[in-house]
């Protein structure tokens, strides 16, 4: 007996051949929306990017190369694997690959978890730098004034020199009473000592990581929703739905899944490489 | 079922009379993905110049087109599923192409060395607008005609044309273009 839970194709449709063929358009047509949701983020990197050459150069190489590869090679791997899945499924006959499909979406959710885990360690990393969009970037005029009340308020340090190195000094030695307040401001002035260098030197740089966190952020959420996607393939297939007559849901997801990497391919070059 | 009677025949066709792509062309487009990744990373070192974002693209799509022609089985698919994706890449470019042609086109206008028309429309403006102000201060000057007939010069005048009422005018004001010739003669509010 087999282990596959046999598919009647819907009645309006001549044949299952046409039924697939037609989910499979309409998820093309769904992918278009898709790249073209997208392509507004990529055209506005476009017009920022060349009105702000200088801050760009500066501000993009505030980015981790080495985490943006590895986040590359996972999604390109957890592709392959869904594709891989794909063809198992196009080749399961009496329910003989069921494992094997459910395996390969396996590791390709781990895949996708693995890359949402090195998001998380970058974006925390912004997030305590102060490396963000708008007002909330450290070297946003408003953002330093409001560091420097803050020093004055707590640690009664008047007009604070965001450069100098004593200063730090000066304040962590105030924490040691440190009250949360205060040690989140000594966060703040470490990132703008740190940033001195090199992203206090150009204006507007959080233009860059508005950018940096839409483009991201959003591609990050279809990660998500492709993560689910997939984990609701894998329970489908586990219970052997999933064969050479009817593999619609598997090969729609994989198209998904690939989406999200073909942005991805895009968006490591351009933001971590260029 | 039809469509198995139809595709049967063809070696490389499953029983649906879809395409299986062999195992070693999935695995072959995965290594190339790779190398890709390898290269556009090593790359990126070398500064070009404002082709740097030429060549990574150029990378990017070789690998894009890989992603979408064998895992997305775009090649030997209906070919709709690829006309569709290409009509929205074309409407992509479409979107690209006025916001470059703004952006691209924005240089720096030297209003002497360029004598540019936007210039010499400026230069009318500040003539015409130089007319203007002398018209005006020329024109508050003169001597003007109050509604009653005595003429009032605007020194220590406010800007409105109106005289500063009087007692014995005051009861005219209803009445301009009547009481006008006839200042002696206070009429009586309708």
């Amino acid at each position: 007996m087999s282990n596959i839970i046999a598919h009647k194709h819907a009645h309006f449709f001549h044949s299952s051949e046409q039924q697939a063929n037609s989910a499979k358009l309409g998820m093309w047509l769904f992918l278009v929306t898709e790249v073209l949701l997208f392509s507004g983020l990529f055209v506005g990197y476009t017009v920022i990017k060349t009105l702000h050459p200088e801050m760009w150069k500066v501000a993009s190489a505030v980015l981790d190369t080495k985490l943006g590869t590895i986040n590359t090679l996972v999604l390109i791997t957890s592709s392959w694997t869904v594709a891989l899945a794909v063809r198992a499924a196009q080749t399961n006959k009496k329910g003989e690959n069921n494992g094997k499909i459910v395996g390969l979406l396996a590791f390709s959710i781990l895949c996708a978890a693995g890359f949402m885990g090195i998001k998380y360690m970058e974006y925390s990393h912004k997030i305590h730098d102060g490396l963000l969009w708008g007002t909330s970037y450290f070297n946003h005029p408003e953002a330093i004034e409001h560091l420097k009340e803050g020093i004055a308020k707590i640690f009664g340090i008047e007009n604070v020199a965001l450069s100098s190195p004593e200063i730090l000094a000066q304040l962590k030695a105030h924490a040691a009473a440190a009250t949360h307040e205060a040690e989140h401001l000594i966060h703040h002035y470490n990132s703008t000592v740190v940033y001195k260098d090199t992203l206090m030197t150009v204006d507007q740089g959080h233009l860059f990581f508005g950018i940096y966190f839409l483009l991201t952020g959003l591609h990050g959420i279809h990660i998500i929703i492709g993560g689910g996607i997939l984990v609701w393939v894998l329970l489908g297939a586990q219970k052997g739905k999933y064969y050479e007559d009817y593999y619609t849901p598997v090969e729609v997801g994989g198209l998904y899944w690939h989406l999200v990497d073909l942005i991805w391919i895009y968006l490591f070059p351009l933001l971590y490489l260029v | 079922m039809s469509h198995h009677d139809t595709h049967a025949a063809h070696d490389d066709h499953g029983h649906g009379g879809h395409h299986i792509t062999p195992m070693w062309l999935y695995n072959a487009i995965f290594g190339a993905l790779l190398v890709l990744t390898a290269v556009t990373v090593w790359i990126a070192q070398f500064d070009f110049g404002s082709a740097n974002t030429l060549i990574a693209m150029f990378v990017a799509t070789i690998k894009a087109t890989l992603v979408g022609l064998f895992f997305m089985h775009l090649l030997y698919d209906e070919r709709i599923n690829l006309l569709t994706f290409g009509f929205g890449l074309l409407f992509v470019a479409l979107f690209f192409l006025f916001p470059l042609l703004d952006i691209g086109t924005r240089t720096y206008i030297d209003p002497i060395k360029d004598n540019s028309s936007v210039y010499k429309a400026a230069q009318v403006q500040k003539v015409q607008d130089k007319h203007a102000e002398t018209y005006k201060s020329e024109l508050s000057k003169l001597p003007r005609l109050n509604p009653t007939g005595f003429i009032t010069t605007p020194e220590g005048e406010g800007p409105a044309p109106e005289p500063a009422p009087e007692p014995a005018a005051a009861g005219a004001e209803g009445t301009e273009g009547a009481s006008a010739g006839t200042p002696a003669e206070p009429t009586p509010a309708q």
